[in-house]
Order: structure tokens, then sequence, then C-alpha cells
């Protein structure tokens, strides 16, 4: 595992990382479980492949973000078995941290810059 | 039907899974098969033919995208500047031949280009050989597909070219043949 002394060093993170990271922030998930969660996050914005989902993961894991869990919500279940499934890492928790301190940073700046107007809220 | 598009389906993408790098195949291949038959099983469950033939483009172009990003990810940087400058040297003796009268030249360049990657780069020298020795036909067809004419054509024809392999091997085998003399005397 490679894993570098700052999270700042892994910042920005791409869409999809930001989604897996984001939707392992509630809990173990196995790989379907996380690509019907992004696509629902995001109301299919971000739609992942199976090619993009695993390619991220993989690199997410030598990145030491995310670890292989154990555990399966129902050992019974024949198709669960097969599943892998994934958590974020203490490491994992503090690169997602610096990117949401980092995207809240972004998102206050054109209000305080005046680019934009006070964010109004529907009523 | 149903049935038979399902399988079918989780058939097909079993076997485009090759495109990926041997490493990313045998640890995720089964997990990506399970993640596509649960998407498939979803897409099917609408009944709708336009949704499937939308779920096929999305795994197409995830499958494209991923593939290439994975194959990337994995050449070996050192490698492909080796690559690189082979094929760069490939280009100029095959315009070196294609420009002048006699071969001389450009046996030379290919006898002390392959020589150096012997010496220098014995795990790739089959490949700068190859890449090198093929750069003179491949200008000399590439320029005929063009229509542009040679200043001294290649006689009998276009095929001749290929003996710029020879030069390429014995060059390769020459070089590595002083490399191996070197790490044997190094080595007492």
């Amino acid at each position: 595992m490679s894993q570098p002394q700052e999270p700042s060093a892994l910042l920005p993170l791409t869409p999809a990382v930001l989604h897996i990271l984001l939707t392992l922030s509630d809990g173990e998930r196995h790989g379907y479980a996380i690509m019907v969660e992004v696509k629902a996050q995001t109301d299919g914005a971000v739609r992942m492949g199976p090619g993009t989902l695993y390619g991220s993961l993989k690199r997410m894991i030598s990145s030491d973000l995310v670890e292989e869990a154990d555990s399966r919500d129902d050992p019974t279940d024949v198709q669960d078995e097969r599943r892998r499934y994934y958590r974020l890492t203490d490491f994992g928790w503090r690169v997602l941290e610096a990117e949401l301190k980092r995207l809240a940073h972004v998102v206050q700046m054109p209000t305080s810059r005046r680019i934009l107007g006070p964010i109004r809220t529907e009523p | 039907m149903k049935l038979s598009f399902f399988a079918a389906s989780c058939w097909v993408y079993s076997r485009l899974l090759c495109v990926y790098p041997p490493g990313f195949r045998n640890s995720f291949r089964s997990e990506m098969i399970q993640v596509f038959r649960d998407e498939c099983r979803a897409v099917m469950e609408s009944q709708r033919p336009s949704r499937y033939f939308m779920f096929w483009l999305h795994i197409l172009r995830d499958l494209v995208i991923s593939a290439s990003t994975e194959w990337l990810s994995e050449i070996n940087k050192a490698e492909f500047a080796r690559f690189l400058l082979a094929a760069s040297l490939s280009v100029w003796c095959g315009l070196v031949d294609f420009r002048s009268s006699e071969v001389q030249n450009a046996v030379l360049l290919i006898l002390i280009s392959t020589f150096l990657f012997g010496v220098f780069s014995a795990r790739t020298a089959w490949v700068a050989a190859t890449v090198i020795g093929l750069g003179v036909p491949a200008i000399h067809y590439i320029a005929s597909w063009a229509g542009v004419q040679p200043p001294y054509p290649v006689v009998p024809g276009n095929y001749a070219t290929f003996l710029a392999l020879v030069p390429a091997i014995i060059g390769n085998i020459a070089g590595k043949f002083v490399r191996w003399f070197i790490v044997a005397f190094a080595q007492g």
C-alpha cells in the first residue's frame, strides 16, 4: 500500500472516486450496491459501468482509501457469497473530509466574491 | 426469449472482458460479471427494448474507456519511451532509404541503432529491432499508397524492402553478444 502522508496529495478527486467514497461513508457495500447508490445520489448524472467502478476501486485500494470487508449482509444468500464488500479506511475518511472541505470552499467562493447572489432555496 | 437475451448478454460480456489487462481481469472478472448480471436483470425487468439498447451502449462505452485507462496505467513508462525511440528511428531509417539511391546509409543506420538497443536494452531489443527493420517497408508502402513515387524506385518491387529486417536482426544479435561479453568480463 502506498499511503501518502497528507490527504491533500490526492486532491482533487475524480467524480467517480468522490461518489464511491460518499457511498461507502454510509457503510460497507458491494460493487452493484455502490453503482446503484451513486446513480441515485446524483440523479443519474454519474453513471458508472463495471469497468469504471472496478478500475476506480483498484486505484482506491492501492492508495489505501478503501479496503475489502469480511462481512456479508446475508450469509445464506448464494449470490452474496460471490460478492466482495468494500469499506472506507481511516485514510479514506480523512481524504473524503479534505475533499468535502475543499468543495465547500469552492462553493462559498462565488458568493463571497459576489459572482452570484445568495443561494435561494425553493419555497 | 427474455432468458436467452439475458444469457446471451452475460456470455458476450464475459467474452468482452478479454480487452482488459490480465492482472486487472484476474482480480475483478467474476465481480464485474456479477455486477453486469445484476444490472442486466434490472434493465430486463423494465421490458423496454430501448432500455436494452441504451444499456449495451453504456456498457460498450464503459468497456472502451476503462480498458484504455487500465492498459495505460499498466504501461511501463521506461519501456514506452524505448518503444517511442525505436519508432522514431524506424521512421528515420525508412526516410533515409526512401530518399537515397544506395541502401548503405539506411543499412548502417539500422545496424547502429539495433546494435545499441541490443547493448543497452536487451529485454526489449527484439521488439525494437522488428520496429526499426519494418520502418523501411512501412515508409515505402505508405508512400506508394499515397501516390508518392520514390526518387529511386525499388527493384524488383516494394517487397524487397523487407530485407531491411536482416541488418536489424544482425545488429540486434551483435549488440546482445557485446552485452553478454561485457557482463561476463565484468563478472570475471
